[in-house]
């Protein structure tokens, strides 16, 4: 296994979720889910984290903050959009300020379904995601820049 | 100092990180045990130090490199020097040196995060280290020793004669080694408020160096811990063991506290603990 | 040579005060800086200094010339306090006179062998006197200049502020060799008097107040010196210094418990401090000499002579707990500062309070610590003092919160206070050695007060390590990464680079250099006190493989993360920012840059709260050493 996959840390951004899926993120913590099992550990740096968890619709304001902190992230780096609002921007999809899914702003590799998304899904996606980051690594390490494949809906 | 020491102080050098790494691991297991979780595997701080190692990070400055790349060597010449057999009050000064390195480091970034997080560890340094000099003076007080090896080999049992001053030691441990209820200066754990604190801004292979100063740290001021035991064989294992698990235990029962609490705790324990235990020992001159 | 040591700067004193400040004065500055200090480092290493020649010799007509000058300086200062209307240094300054011409009969009787005494000690003071004052007269050339630029309604005395500083660095030549006690306190005077002048030099009301209270409270200092001359000239019938320790207890108590005191309120410990504390209104370069670097180690240069006489008596216990006060008092109040200058005079009188402890116990160990924490603290300090002064000149402030980022705005001094600072706290640069073998005498010793000791050198370092810890953070903190480097460093003049280089230089090589100054200087003087000490070789080698590798190791990283480092980041602002400097970007595009302030901890450390308590404390343990004499 790459040291990637082994040690895949994680940030967690709050677009502008209902706060269901943030629950439902922090839940893989607790000792029924417990995300540590696979290494991941839960920084609030950019620059420390492997694997980009965002919750929530994109909209004018989040647009920048977002990108900034997938900029921030060392390369490779992979992204979980979490939940139907992550999507395609959910329920709120026709506000007046909202614009739709995170792709639209950030290349996203694995969409995590539901409303709110469960615990267990969303670990699955932090997994395949670990698993893209090694994939991802042995292309850079042939010479070729990572290429951002779209993952489907686990 | 002679050679079989210098052979030592070489050893720490290379197995000094497998040891600590190893230290961590256990710490996270327990930990996550104590919480009901199945916990990383045993190995995963060496998995986490390999990533990082692996990662590419622009740093901030053109200071913080060389300033978090200090911090980790005094932390590994604090050790070495301890081990050498130098005399132990130079040494701490020196181990000061190095957490004022990480220190540095964080205020260079001129970011608010690692400012705070700054000078909540620098608040933290000064509360135990009062503590950690009171317990210099008791060793050297008691053993008439100096050195690492002289008071490792002086037979005193010095942790029935100094209790307060080895609760006082374990107490600043917890503050030293950024445990919970003192883990104010940076976080472990999912609260974030600080972002990371005094590590903000230290990604990829930066972390990595702390996080490896981090693991020399801990072999060292377990092995001081030790000599509190090192009467006795059974007590040397059991001992640290102990103080090992109860500062896990501590981290996982509490909760973090304000910066007053920290100054006020260990300046309390430190007054109460050391200096009380001390004076019977300049009253009545030695037992 | 002593006499010519001592004239000299007089002499050229008073020469200077003849040109009018340009270009004739700068060469003659410089050339008097030049031949005083070129003098003193002939009298510490040539021929004929040998560390013991112990001159007999009298200065012309002595007896009349003291009285005189003594006279002179109560004149004037009765003359000042009645010009701006002040009672109390009024009646110290005619209390002061009236004890001077009462006591002549006695003293004057007094046959006094040996009036000059040359030991290591003595020797250690000439060169501090003579290359770091020199040093801070040519610093001062620059910086007057600019003081003078910025504060265009300060009158322009350059010329009497210049002589003045060679007629004192003259009366410190006189003061650290003298062993005749009239003589002494002949040159004691002199350097109240050039301290108070000095003070005063901005004539504003500020200054005016702060230099009457230095002037009183180091005229109370006179007095009781004056009574302590008195009464050893009548019950011991002996003035010198030298045999003070030699003396039965019953005998010299008193007397020497006045002149302690004395030593204590010149280098301004508890309760003394108020009067060292409003010296800073004073130009920063009077600070630097005076005020950290030399006179106030008169104080306890003067205690540690008195060593002998100190060690293992109550007075001498007494005398240790003022220091040790002080010490933790001072090093406390020094947190909560965020005026560059007061902390680093809280952190002088801290330290001088140290260099008390290690006189009134008085060992071997503690001697010779006493002697390199006067060396390392004078040379880190002046260089710390001047750094600040520049700084003031190019933020215009002394505030060390303005001199955030200095690293950009003014690199090449950012670096000299970096340096300056090590010296103070960093392990195990100069004054971190002395006060490791302080500890380390006090863990071996076997009195009861040494847990007291030790806990408050224990927890006075802590705190130490915060507040300059704290000062070295603000002044590597970089915002913007790209910003332009040196923009405030084009207005340093050249006297002030060079005295700043050369004193970051001296610091360097004393403090790799120790193990020299040992052997050569302070060694050979324990030895001829009768109190042998040299630090243990292994501990020596210890230390010397830590200095390097403190100076070598963060300086090769340097270099080398230079090399690697091929881009920078910006640092992360929570998402929120982009761009050259840290902004935090609220709601409707408003921005807000980031403001940094240091912690103050005010609540615990604050100067109103501390500096009572410690005025209180001193003052008691002040009244319990005299009383304890006078019973």
């Amino acid at each position: 296994m790459s040291t990637l996959e082994k040690s895949p840390w994680l940030i967690h951004y709050d677009a502008s979720s209902c706060n269901g899926c943030d629950i439902e993120v922090l839940a893989c913590l607790t000792p029924v889910y417990d995300a540590e099992r696979f290494g991941c550990i839960v920084t609030g740096d950019p620059k420390q984290a492997d694997i980009l968890l965002v919750t929530g619709s994109v909209n004018n304001l989040n647009e920048p903050v977002l990108k900034n902190i997938y900029e921030q992230m060392p390369e490779p780096r992979a992204v979980v959009a979490i939940g139907a609002c992550a999507y395609s921007g959910g329920v709120f999809a026709d506000c007046y300020n909202v614009k739709g899914g995170i792709a639209k702003v950030i290349p996203v590799d694995v969409f995590v379904p539901g409303c709110a998304a469960r615990p267990e899904a969303i670990l699955d996606g932090v997994v395949r995601a670990a698993g893209l980051l090694a994939e991802r690594r042995r292309a850079m390490g042939r010479g070729k820049r990572g290429t951002v494949t779209e993952g489907e809906a686990s | 100092m002679n050679y079989s020491h210098l052979w030592i102080a070489l050893a720490y050098l290379v197995l000094g990180p497998l040891l600590g790494g190893l230290l961590s691991g256990i710490d996270r297991k327990v930990t996550a045990r104590m919480q009901g979780r199945m916990g990383p595997p045993l190995l995963q701080p060496f998995y986490d130090l390999r990533k990082l190692f692996s990662r590419r990070i622009d740093p901030v400055n053109a200071l913080q490199y060389p300033l978090v790349a200090s911090h980790l060597a005094f932390a590994v010449l604090t050790g070495f020097f301890i081990f050498l057999g130098g005399d132990l009050l130079l040494i701490i000064f020196m181990l000061t040196l190095s957490g004022v390195f990480l220190v540095l480091a964080a205020y260079s970034t001129g970011s608010p995060y690692g400012k705070i997080g700054a000078d909540r560890e620098l608040i933290v340094m000064m509360a135990y280290e009062p503590m950690v000099i009171l317990t210099l003076v008791g060793l050297f007080r008691v053993t008439k020793s100096y050195d690492f090896w002289g008071i490792a080999g002086s037979g005193v049992p010095l942790a029935l004669l100094l209790p307060g001053l080895l609760v006082g030691f374990a107490f600043t441990l917890i503050m030293k080694l950024r445990k919970s209820p003192f883990d104010l200066s940076t976080s472990h754990h999912a609260h974030q408020e600080l972002v990371k604190g005094l590590t903000a801004d230290m990604g990829g292979p930066m972390l990595g160096l702390v996080e490896l100063a981090h693991w020399y740290e801990s072999v060292y001021l377990y092995g001081l811990v030790f000599l509190f035991f090192s009467f006795n064989p059974l007590a040397a294992f059991l001992g640290p063991t102990v103080v090992y698990f109860l500062i896990i235990l501590i981290d996982n029962s509490t909760a973090r506290v304000k910066w007053e609490a920290a100054l006020t705790a260990g300046w309390a324990i430190a007054l109460v603990a050391g200096v009380g235990n001390l004076i019977p020992f300049y009253l009545r001159g030695l037992p | 040579m002593i006499q010519l040591l001592i004239f000299a700067p007089f002499l050229l004193g008073l020469l200077l005060l003849i040109p009018k400040p340009g270009l004739l004065a700068s060469a003659l500055v410089v050339g008097s800086v030049l031949l005083q200090a070129g003098l003193a480092i002939a009298f510490a290493v040539g021929p004929g200094s040998g560390f013991l020649p112990v001159g007999s010799f009298e200065l012309p007509f002595q007896e009349y010339l003291i009285l005189a000058v003594e006279l002179l300086l109560v004149v004037y200062f009765v003359i000042a306090a009645v010009r701006s209307r002040r009672l109390l240094p009024l009646v110290l300054a005619l209390v002061q006179g009236a004890i001077t011409i009462a006591g002549e009969g006695i003293t004057s009787k007094v046959e006094v062998a040996t009036s000059w005494t040359v030991d290591g000690l003595a020797v250690l003071m000439v060169l501090v006197i003579g290359i770091v004052g020199g040093l801070i007269v040519l610093y001062s050339l620059g910086y007057m200049r600019r003081f003078h630029e910025e504060h265009s309604r300060t009158p322009d005395r350059r010329s009497m502020f210049t002589a003045v500083f060679m007629i004192f660095l003259g009366a410190m030549y006189g003061l650290v060799l003298a062993n005749d006690l009239r003589l002494m306190l002949l040159f004691w005077e002199i350097t109240t008097w050039a301290s108070f002048v000095l003070i005063g030099y901005s004539k504003d009301k500020v200054s005016e107040k702060s230099a009457f209270l230095a002037l009183s409270l180091n005229l109370v200092g006179g007095i009781a010196f004056a009574i302590g001359n008195l009464l050893l000239a009548s019950t011991a019938g002996t003035l010198e210094l030298s045999a003070l320790g030699g003396l039965g207890a019953g005998v010299a108590a008193i007397p020497v418990a006045c002149i302690a005191l004395a030593g204590l309120v010149k280098s301004a410990q508890l309760p003394f401090t108020p009067w060292l504390l409003g010296a800073m209104v004073a130009p920063t370069p009077v600070s630097a000499l005076l005020h950290s670097s030399t006179m106030v180690k008169a104080g306890v240069f003067l205690l540690l002579r008195l060593s002998p006489a100190l060690a293992g008596r109550l007075t001498g216990d007494l005398v240790a707990l003022v220091g040790i006060l002080t010490f933790l008092l001072c090093a406390f109040m020094a947190v909560a500062q965020r005026n560059s200058k007061r902390v680093l005079a809280l952190s002088t009188v801290s330290n001088l309070g140290l260099i008390v402890v290690c006189a009134g116990i008085g060992t071997p160990q503690l001697l010779w610590a006493g002697f390199f924490l006067i060396l390392f603290h004078a040379v880190a300090k002046a260089l710390l003092f001047l750094g600040v002064g520049t700084a003031s000149l190019g933020t215009g402030s002394l505030d060390i919160e303005e001199m955030g980022g200095l690293i950009v705005t003014m690199p090449r001094l950012a670096l000299l206070m970096f340096i300056g600072i090590a010296g103070m706290f960093v392990a195990p640069f100069g004054m971190l050695i002395s006060k490791w073998t302080v500890m380390e005498a006090f863990i071996a010793g076997n009195s009861p007060i040494n847990p007291v000791i030790l806990a408050c050198l224990a927890w006075g370092s802590a705190t130490t390590v915060l507040f300059w810890t704290k000062w070295m953070g603000t002044l590597i903190r970089t915002a913007d990464p790209a910003a332009p480097t040196g923009l405030l460093e084009a207005g340093t003049s050249r006297s002030e680079g060079i005295a700043e280089g050369l004193l970051a230089f001296i610091a360097i090589v004393s403090f790799a250099a120790f193990p020299l100054a040992s052997s050569w200087i302070a060694e050979p003087w324990l030895r001829t006190a009768a109190l042998p000490f040299a630090p243990a070789a292994g501990n020596v080698a210890l230390a010397l493989a830590m200095v390097s590798l403190t100076v070598l190791l963060p300086a090769l990283l340097v270099v080398v993360s230079r090399s690697r480092t091929k881009a920078l980041s910006t640092a992360y602002m929570s998402g929120r920012s982009n761009g050259p400097g840290l902004l935090f970007k609220g709601s409707a595009g408003a921005e807000k840059a980031v403001a940094l302030r240091s912690v103050q901890l005010e609540g615990l450390f604050g100067e109103g709260k501390l500096l009572p308590i410690g005025i209180a404390l001193g003052t008691l343990l002040s009244i319990i050493m005299l009383g304890t004499v006078i019973v």
